[in-house]
C-alpha cells in the first residue's frame, strides 16, 4: 500500500492487488475507495504504471504517501507513474479535472481550496528500477540509491477551477513541503523556504539547517507547523525550531531515532512536541514533550510496560489527540495524560504507510509481516474500542442459543453401523476426508479419468464432501448448502442459512453439520431439515466482514464431529470481542456441553497473554478449523484435550529455529498456520506436518527445515506428500520454484549440531568482498587465481557479477570451469580433468581482447573468447566459495563450493603462461599489482594488496591451507539428498523419499492407493530464468509474466494430473477447462469431485468406474 | 601400481619380502563404474572400526571405585553414537563360560589373584586376536585404555584430512631414531608431490561424504616407549613385533582411516620402495571396500566419528555395500609386504 486518506465518511488508498502466488507476476495498482465505516468498496480505479513492485522493502518510496490527498468531496491522485494530478469525484471516482504540466507529481499538498504540487516533471525519479539480486531482494542495493536533489517545479493551483496560480523551480526535500497561514514551506536541501501561497514569493528564507548528507528513498527529513512555529528534523540528530513569521531560529534539541528504515516521527499533540528513542527494541522509549516555542521539556515518562521491543515497524509513528501511536511492536496507544503505555503486539500497520487513525477507529492496512503468524490479524481491518454501552458477556445464558427445527427428535443413525457403511461407499465425509484432514481416501481411484458430470452454481463454492451418495457444497457468499446427486450433479435440495458458509459441512450419522459466519451451527438431515442450530455467538451481534454483515464471532463452516459431539470455535481473535469460544455440542439434541473461552488473558496467571510472548512468538490466538488425531484437539500449532483445555501453550522459545524445531512425536499433525482456507499463497505461510511454526523474519522459514511442508499436504501410506517450495528457496526469495514430494510422516530427528556449525541459516558458508572503485573490471584484463581442494564436484570458488556482466571459477561435474560473462552473453571454457581432492591451482584470465584461458596446475587446459572485456561493472560484489547473489554462469546461485580455498588473487592484467607456471611451481606471485589478495593466514578475509579490499567470512573454518592457512567452507550435511544430486536440499532436515518438479500450481491434492491426484493452473514460467530477465529490464519477460498471470487467473483452464506415489511419475494428465477452487478436489467411491473458481461441481470417473455404477 | 589381471594378491613380509597370496572372496567392482575413493579416505568415511573386546571376569563383586572406569567404558562404547570402539564382556567365572572365553579364562585363570579381573583382546587381522593388556579391574587404569595423548592426536590429525599418520615408537637409539624419521619425511616429499588423488572422485558411487579435505598428506608421530600414558598403546604394537623391540629398533606404523593400523614394521627392515607401494596402495582407488578384505586392524580410539565426519549417526553415507558391486568381474590389485602369517 502506498497510501491511505479518509474524509467524509469515506476511505481511499493505492495499492498493488497482484498475484501472491509470485511477486514477480505484474502488479496491479489501484485506487480503491471504501466506505469508512463499514468497509464496502465504493469504487476501483485502475492505476497503469506506478513504482515498481520489486522496489524492495523497507526502502520506500516514503514519498507515494504524498501522492493521495483527500477531502470530503474530492480525491486528488496521480493516476500513473508519470501522470499528472487529476481530481476525482470521492463519490464515484469519475475524473474531475487534470491540473495542467504536472505530470511526475511526486507529492502533493492541500490547504482545501490550493493545491501544492511538487512536480518532477517527465518521469519519476525511480522509473527504471530494475531488480538485481534474485535471493533476498535488493534491500541493500536501495541503500546506496539516493534522491538525486535535482530541482523539481514547486507548482500552485486553485483546486476548483485547475488555474495554475504560479510555479518556481526549487530543490524540494522529500516530504518537506507543507501549508498553513497563507504560506508554503520546505526545506531546499540547505535551508527552510517560505513562500506566499498565493503568489509564490519568497517570505523569508532561514539561515542553513543541518541535515542527513544524503537521504535514501525510505527516508526524507521531517517539517512540521504548529502555531506560528516551524519544526525541522533532518536526520542528523538535530531538532531545529524557527518562527514561522520571520524563519529566526528558535531552539534547538537532540533528536532521537525513531521509525525504522522509514522517516523519522516529529509530532505535536496537545501542543506539546512529543519524541522518544524508538528505533531500536534497546531504546528508552522514553517521551519527552517539549513546549514548541521555547523548546522546554514539560513532560517526560519511559513506558510502564515490561514486554519485548522489537526495532520499531518500518513506518512513522501516528498521533491523535489523546493517544501517540508508535509499532515498536504492534501498536501500542501511549496516553501522554496517564503516562500509560498500552500494548497491542498482535496488530500492526502495512510496511511503509504504517496505521491511521481516523473517524474514532484505527485502521490496519494490510502487512507482510511473518511475526506472530499464528495470532496476528491480517487483512484490511479497522478496530475500534469495546463500547462501554455494549459490554460482552463473559456469561452467555443457554437461554436462545439453541433452536429446535421441524426435525428435532430424528434419531442419531448407530455409530457403528453408520461408520461401517461410510467406509464400505468409501465416503469423503468431511473436510479433507477425515478429523486428521489426511486429505486421503479410503480406497484406490481408477486413472485413466474422464469428466463424467459438471454442474454450475456460480460464485465462490467450498470443496466439496461426500457422504451416502451426495455431494456437498456451499455457495460461500450466497450462504447456501448444496446437497447433489454424486451420480449426476442434480440438486436434491438447498438450505440457506444466515450468512457465509466458508468450508464444507461435515456429515456424520446421517445428520449434515456445519459451522456459519452468522455465529451459528446448523445440523440438518441428510435430507436438508433443520434438526437443531445453536448459537456460539455469545450476543447476535453482527459487524460487516468481507462487504457482507457476519457475526462478530462467526464459525467456520466444517467443524469437527468427534465421539458423537461437534467442536467448533467462533470468535475472531482472541485479542477481540472477549475472544474465541470453543464450544463442544450434542449432536444428537444441540445441547451444548462446554464452552471455554480463549481470550487475552493467560490462563495460567490471569494476566494479558502478551506476557507469554517470547521475542516474535507468541500463543496461537486466530481461529481454524479444527483437527483430531483421536488422541488431542488441535487449532494450528494449539493442542487442546477433550474438555478444551489448551496444552502446551506456546510458545516455545523465543529463538526462531528451536521454536520451530519442536515437530516430531506422536503430536504431529497437518496444520496451516495462517489458517486451511487461505489461498493466497502469502509467501511466508505455508502449511506444516508437525507440532509448530515460528514468526519472525528469521522464523517463518524454519518449520520448513524441521517438518515435511508445503502449499498443500495430504497423508496416507505411510508418508506425507507434499507440493511445496523447494528447500532453497524456504526463506523467501525474489525467485520461488517449488517441487511435488514424498517424506515420512514423523518429522525428522534433529542432529545435535544441527543448524549451529554452520551459523543456522539458509545462507551459505562463503568469504565475500564489497564492491569497491579498485576492484571495477569495466574494460580490463583480468587474471583471477586461487588454490582450492574439494570434496564436492559442484560449487562456486570466485566470482564476480551476474546475469549481465561477471566472471567466475567454478565446478561442474569435478572439472574446472571459467565462465565469463559480458553484455549478458555467457562464454564458458571448461577443463578436461576432474579435480576433486587433492590441492589443485586454477587461474581464468581473460585478455583485452576477450580471449579467454584456464589454467589446471600450471597448464593451460582451455582456451575460449568472450568477445571483449566486461562492459560495465557488475552490481553485485565478489564472493568466495559461493555466488550468493544472481549467478555468473550457469549453475544456481549460491552454488556453494565444499573444500579449502586459499591464496585468493585478482589481478587486472593478463597473466601470460609463464607467470602461471611459475606461479604453480614455485609459488611467487604472478605480480605486485594484484587488487586482491586473501591468505587467509589469520583466518580472515584481510586485503594484502594495496587496495585494502578486505571482505568478511561467513560460516567457513580456518584450516591448514595449501601454504598457511586457507578457509575450508563446509558442506550442508544431508547425505543421502547430496547423494541424489540435490545438494541444496541440505537447507532442511526433510529427507523426500522423492521430489519432483510437476508443470502446474497445485491447489488441489487427493491420496487415492497408489496415485496422487494434483490439479491446478500451468506453471508456465521458471523463476530463475523470469527474474534473470527482469534484472536485464528484457521487455520480453513482461509478456511471459502477464501470460503466467492471465493462466493463473483462469485463461486456460487448469489440469488434473495423477502422479505414482513410488516413482513420482505423471501417469495422466487431463486438462479441465476452469480453475480448481482452493484445496476443492475430493475423493470418494473410486471418483474425483471438484469444485472450481468459477462456480461449478465436477465429477471426475474412469469408465470403469461409471460402469460399474451404473 | 600395476593392476594385474583380476585377481587381488596380498604380500605379507617381516624381514623379506615373502609374497604370500591371499586371495580375496568376494566380488569387488570393475574399472567401469570402480570406486575411485582412496582407500584412507574411504576407510575414514564407511569402515566401522573394530571392537577392541575388554572382557571383565567376575564383573559382579567389583567395588564401587573400580565401577566407575567400567562404567564410562560401557556408556562411550554403546549406541549408535558410541564413541569408543571397545566391546565390554562382563562374565563370572564361576558359571559355564561360552567359547571363546572359556578358552580365554583357562589361559589367565592361574594369574588372577583377584576378581574382577581384566583381559583386553585386539583383532589384529587375518582372523588372529592378540592379548595385550591383562590384570585385576583395581589395578589398571581403565582411564588410559580409554584414551591416551597418541591417540587423541591420532584422532585429530587423521580428522584434519592427514592421509597417513606414521606413529614412530622410538628405540633407545637416538641415531636409528633420526635415520628412520629422515627415510619417512624424505619418502614423504616425494610421495606428496607424486601421488594423485584418482580422476573419479565424486562419481556416482565414489561420492564423499565428510567435509575432511582429501590431500595427500602424511606425518609423523612419535611415541616415546616409557611414556606410561601409552602403555595401552604400546604393549599392543610392541607385541606384535617384539622381535624388532628386542632389537632395539624404532617401529613404524602406517595408520588411516579411523585409526586403523595396516602393519607394524621395523624400521630397519623398512626401505623407501616399501613405503612407497604401502603409501600408492594406500592412496589409490579402494576397489575392495570391504574393510575385512582389507589388511591391517583398528587402533582403539575415542572419537564419534560419525559426528565428527557427518554432524551425526543418522546423517552417515547410505550403506550400498549390499548392492555395490554385484555381477562384476573382481578386480586384483597388489596390496604391499607384511608380516608373516
Amino acid at each position: 500500500m502506498s497510501a491511505l486518506v479518509s474524509a467524509g465518511g469515506r476511505m481511499f488508498y493505492i495499492m498493488d492487488e497482484g498475484s501472491r502466488i509470485s511477486i514477480q507476476l505484474p502488479s496491479k495498482w489501484k485506487l480503491i475507495a471504501r466506505d469508512a465505516f463499514n468497509g464496502s468498496v465504493l469504487w476501483k480505479k485502475d492505476i497503469a504504471t506506478w513504482q515498481s513492485h520489486l522496489w524492495p522493502l523497507k526502502s520506500g518510496p516514503s514519498q507515494l504517501a504524498r501522492r493521495l490527498v483527500c477531502t470530503d468531496d474530492r480525491v486528488y491522485a496521480t493516476l500513473g507513474y508519470n501522470d499528472p494530478l487529476v481530481a476525482l469525484d470521492a463519490e464515484t471516482g469519475e475524473v474531475l479535472q487534470e491540473y495542467a504540466d504536472s505530470d511526475a507529481t511526486e507529492e502533493i499538498i492541500s490547504t482545501g481550496d490550493l493545491l501544492f504540487l511538487v512536480v518532477r516533471k517527465g518521469e519519476a525519479e525511480l522509473q527504471h528500477y530494475a531488480p538485481l539480486f534474485g535471493t533476498t531482494g535488493d534491500q541493500a542495493r536501495s541503500r546506496s540509491i539516493f534522491w538525486n536533489e535535482e530541482p523539481r517545479i514547486l507548482m500552485a493551483f486553485d483546486a476548483a477551477s485547475g488555474e495554475r496560480l504560479w510555479s518556481t523551480k526549487t530543490v524540494v526535500s522529500p516530504l518537506s513541503l507543507s501549508a498553513k497561514d497563507g504560506n508554503v514551506f520546505f526545506h531546499d536541501g540547505e535551508q527552510i523556504v517560505c513562500l506566499n501561497q498565493r503568489s509564490g514569493e519568497r517570505v523569508w528564507d532561514s539561515e542553513p539547517v543541518t541535515r542527513r548528507d544524503s537521504f535514501t528513498f525510505n527516508f526524507g527529513p521531517r517539517l512540521v507547523l504548529h502555531d506560528d512555529v516551524v519544526l525541522y528534523a533532518g536526520g542528523d540528530g538535530k531538532l531545529i525550531s524557527l518562527n514561522a513569521k520571520s524563519g529566526e531560529r528558535l531552539w534547538d534539541a537532540d533528536f532521537p531515532n525513531s521509525g525504522y528504515q522509514s522517516p523519522q516521527d516529529l509530532m505535536v499533540v496537545n501542543g506539546l512536541v512529543w519524541l522518544a528513542p524508538l528505533t531500536s527494541g534497546k531504546d528508552s522509549g522514553v517521551y519527552t514533550g517539549r513546549d514548541p516555542k521555547t523548546g522546554e521539556v514539560k513532560k517526560s515518562f519511559a513506558p510502564d510496560v515490561d514486554t519485548y521491543w522489537f526495532h520499531h515497524r518500518c513506518y512513522i509513528a501516528k498521533g491523535t489527540d489523546n493517544f501517540l501511536m508508535p509499532s515498536r511492536t504492534g501498536i501500542e496507544f501511549v496516553n501522554p495524560d496517564q503516562e500509560h503505555w498500552d500494548i497491542h503486539h498482535w496488530v500492526r500497520g502495512g510496511c511503509l504507510y504504517g496505521v491511521l487513525p481516523c473517524n474514532g477507529l484505527t485502521y490496519a492496512p494490510p502487512h507482510n509481516c511473518a511475526c506472530y503468524p499464528e495470532a496476528k490479524l491480517y487483512g484490511f481491518n479497522a478496530l475500534a474500542p469495546v463500547a462501554p454501552t455494549r459490554p460482552i458477556p463473559s456469561e452467555v445464558p443457554e437461554e436462545g442459543r439453541l433452536y429446535k427445527g421441524e426435525a428435532y427428535g430424528t434419531a442419531l443413525q448407530s455409530a457403528d453401523l453408520a461408520a461401517a457403511d461410510a467406509a464400505n461407499r468409501d465416503d469423503w465425509p468431511t473436510y479433507r476426508h477425515d478429523s486428521n484432514r489426511s486429505g486421503t481416501t479410503g480406497r484406490t481411484i481408477e486413472p485413466n479419468l474422464e469428466t463424467k458430470w459438471r454442474v454450475n452454481f456460480g460464485g465462490r463454492l467450498t470443496s466439496p464432501v461426500i457422504a451416502d451418495g451426495k455431494v456437498y457444497v456451499a455457495q460461500i457468499d450466497e450462504h447456501t448448502l448444496h446437497a447433489i446427486d454424486e451420480n449426476d450433479g442434480q440438486t436434491i435440495w438447498s438450505f440457506t442459512a444466515g450468512a457465509r458458509i466458508d468450508s464444507p459441512p461435515t456429515v456424520s450419522r446421517g445428520r449434515v453439520v456445519f459451522g456459519c459466519a452468522d455465529g451459528r451451527v446448523y445440523c440438518l438431515t441428510d435430507e436438508g431439515d433443520l434438526i437443531w442450530r445453536y448459537r456460539a455467538a455469545p450476543l447476535d451481534r453482527r459487524a460487516m466482514a468481507y462487504e457482507q454483515l457476519e457475526s462478530l464471532w462467526p464459525v467456520h463452516g466444517s467443524v469437527l464431529i468427534h465421539d458423537g459431539s461437534v467442536y467448533c470455535v467462533a470468535g475472531r481473535s482472541i485479542f477481540i470481542d472477549g475472544g474465541l469460544r470453543l464450544i463442544k455440542l450434542d449432536l444428537s439434541t444441540g445441547e451444548q456441553q462446554f464452552e471455554r473461552i480463549l481470550d487475552e488473558t493467560n490462563p495460567e496467571t490471569g494476566n494479558n497473554i502478551q506476557e507469554r510472548l517470547q521475542i516474535l512468538q507468541m500463543p496461537v490466538g486466530l481461529p481454524d478449523i479444527l483437527s483430531t488425531d483421536g488422541r488431542h484437539l488441535y487449532m494450528k500449532s494449539q493442542k487442546f484435550d477433550f474438555d478444551g483445555n489448551r496444552l502446551e501453550i506456546g510458545p516455545n522459545s523465543g529463538d526462531f529455529a528451536t521454536q520451530a524445531s519442536k515437530q516430531r512425536g506422536e503430536d504431529a499433525h497437518i496444520f496451516a498456520p495462517m489458517g486451511f482456507l487461505d489461498d493466497t499463497w502469502f509467501h511466508r505461510s505455508y502449511w506444516v506436518m508437525g507440532q509448530s511454526f515460528a514468526g519472525g523474519h528469521g522464523g517463518y522459514y524454519q518449520a520448513g527445515r524441521f517438518a515435511p511442508s508445503g502449499r498443500i499436504l495430504v497423508k496416507g501410506n505411510g508418508y506425507v506428500y507434499g507440493y511445496g517450495r523447494k528447500p532453497q528457496y524456504l526463506r523467501w526469495t525474489t525467485v520461488l520454484e517449488h517441487q511435488l514430494f514424498a517424506a515420512e510422516q514423523n518429522p525428522p530427528e534433529i542432529p545435535e549440531d544441527f543448524g549451529r556449525k554452520q551459523g543456522g541459516g539458509a545462507s551459505v558458508p562463503s568469504a565475500s568482498f564489497p564492491k569497491t572503485a579498485s576492484l571495477n573490471p569495466e574494460g580490463k584484463p583480468i587474471t583471477v587465481e586461487a588454490w582450492v581442494t574439494t570434496v564436492r564436484p559442484q560449487g562456486v570458488v570466485i566470482a564476480r557479477g551476474g546475469p549481465t556482466e561477471g566472471f567466475a571459477i567454478a565446478l561442474k561435474g569435478g572439472k574446472p570451469e571459467f565462465h565469463v560473462r559480458v553484455k549478458k552473453a555467457l562464454t564458458t571454457i571448461t577443463a578436461p580433468k576432474r579435480i576433486i581432492g587433492g590441492w589443485h591451482h586454477l587461474v581464468g584470465v581473460l585478455e583485452s581482447d576477450g580471449k579467454m584461458k584456464l589454467y589446471v596446475d600450471g597448464e593451460r587446459v582451455s582456451e575460449g573468447d568472450a568477445g571483449g572485456t566486461l562492459a560495465s561493472d557488475p552490481a553485485q560484489g565478489l564472493d568466495v566459495g559461493a555466488d550468493s547473489m544472481s549467478a555468473v554462469g550457469d549453475y544456481e546461485s549460491p552454488s556453494q563450493f565444499a573444500g579449502v580455498i586459499d591464496e585468493v588473487r585478482l589481478y587486472f592484467s593478463a597473466a601470460t603462461d609463464e607467470q602461471i607456471s611459475r606461479r604453480y611451481e614455485t609459488g611467487n606471485e604472478i605480480s605486485p599489482d594484484a587488487v586482491l589478495a586473501v591468505s587467509f593466514d589469520d583466518g580472515t578475509a584481510r586485503d594484502h594488496s594495496l587496495h585494502r579490499n578486505s571482505g568478511t567470512v561467513d560460516g567457513g573454518k580456518v584450516v591448514d591451507g595449501k601454504f598457511g592457512k586457507g578457509i575450508q567452507f563446509p558442506a550442508a550435511r544431508n547425505n543421502r539428498q547430496q547423494a541424489a544430486g540435490n545438494a541444496r536440499q541440505g537447507n532442511s532436515l526433510v529427507d523426500p523419499k522423492w521430489a519432483k518438479e510437476v508443470p502446474i500450481y497445485v491447489r488441489g491434492m487427493v491420496l487415492a492407493g497408489n496415485k496422487l491426484f494434483i490439479v491446478g493452473p500451468r506453471d508456465s514460467i521458471n523463476e530463475e530464468e523470469t527474474f534473470k530477465q527482469l534484472s536485464e529490464s528484457d521487455p520480453q519477460v513482461q509478456q511471459l509474466l502477464a501470460d503466467q498471470d492471465k493462466i493463473l487467473m483462469g485463461d486456460e483452464g487448469a489440469k488434473l494430473l495423477a502422479v505414482n506415489i513410488d516413482t513420482g511419475k505423471i501417469e495422466q494428465n487431463l486438462p479441465i477447462e476452469s480453475l480448481p477452487s482452493w484445496d476443492g478436489l475430493a475423493g470418494a467411491g473410486g471418483q474425483l469431485f471438484l469444485s472450481t473458481t468459477d462456480g461449478g461441481v465436477m465429477c471426475f470417473a474412469s469408465p470403469k468406474s461409471t460402469a460399474e455404477k451404473q | 601400481m600395476m593392476q594385474l589381471n583380476h585377481r587381488r594378491s596380498v604380500r605379507w613380509a617381516t624381514n623379506r619380502v615373502a609374497i604370500v597370496a591371499i586371495a580375496l572372496i568376494g566380488n569387488f567392482v570393475s574399472s567401469a563404474s570402480a570406486c575411485n575413493i582412496p582407500v584412507f579416505r574411504y576407510a575414514l568415511e564407511r569402515w566401522q572400526p573394530d571392537n577392541v573386546e575388554i572382557i571383565v571376569f567376575g564383573a559382579g563383586g567389583h567395588t564401587d571405585a573400580s565401577a566407575s572406569p567400567l562404567q564410562r567404558l560401557q556408556q562411550l562404547s554403546q549406541g549408535p553414537n558410541a564413541s569408543l570402539n571397545a566391546k565390554i564382556v562382563q562374565l563370572d567365572p564361576s558359571d559355564s563360560l561360552p567359547q571363546p572365553y572359556a578358552g580365554v579364562w583357562a589361559k589367565v585363570k592361574d594369574d588372577v589373584t583377584e576378581l574382577p579381573y581384566v583381559v583386553v583382546q585386539t583383532k589384529v587381522g587375518q582372523g588372529r586376536v592378540a592379548t595385550h593388556l591383562q590384570g585385576s579391574l583395581g589395578e589398571i587404569d581403565l582411564n588410559r585404555v580409554i584414551e591416551s595423548p597418541a591417540r587423541n592426536e591420532l584422532q585429530q590429525r587423521l580428522l584434519a584430512g592427514h592421509s597417513i599418520v606414521w606413529l614412530m615408537i622410538r628405540s633407545k637409539d637416538a641415531a636409528k631414531n633420526a635415520l628412520a624419521k629422515d627415510m619417512l619425511e624424505k619418502a614423504f616429499k616425494t610421495l606428496e608431490s607424486e601421488v594423485e588423488i584418482p580422476e573419479g572422485v565424486g562419481l556416482p558411487g565414489s561420492e564423499l561424504y565428510a567435509d575432511v579435505p582429501l590431500v595427500v598428506r602424511f606425518s609423523i608421530l612419535e611415541i616415546d616407549p616409557d611414556d606410561e600414558q601409552e602403555q595401552f598403546l604400546l604393549d599392543l604394537l610392541t607385541g606384535i613385533r617384539s622381535d624388532a623391540t628386542g632389537q632395539s629398533e624404532p617401529l613404524l606404523v602406517p595408520v588411516f582411516g579411523r585409526g586403523r593400523a595396516l602393519e607394524v614394521l621395523a624400521a630397519d627392515q623398512t626401505t623407501p620402495t616399501m613405503i612407497q607401494e604401502l603409501t600408492k596402495f594406500l592412496a589409490g582407488a579402494c576397489s575392495c571396500q570391504v574393510k575385512e578384505q582389507n589388511p591391517g586392524f583398528d587402533l582403539m580410539i575415542r572419537c564419534d566419528w560419525e559426528g565428527e565426519l557427518f554432524g551425526g549417526f543418522e546423517n552417515r553415507p547410505p550403506d550400498r555395500s549390499a548392492e555395490e558391486g554385484l555381477n562384476r568381474q573382481p578386480t586384483l590389485v597388489p596390496i604391499p609386504p607384511g608380516r608373516k602369517k
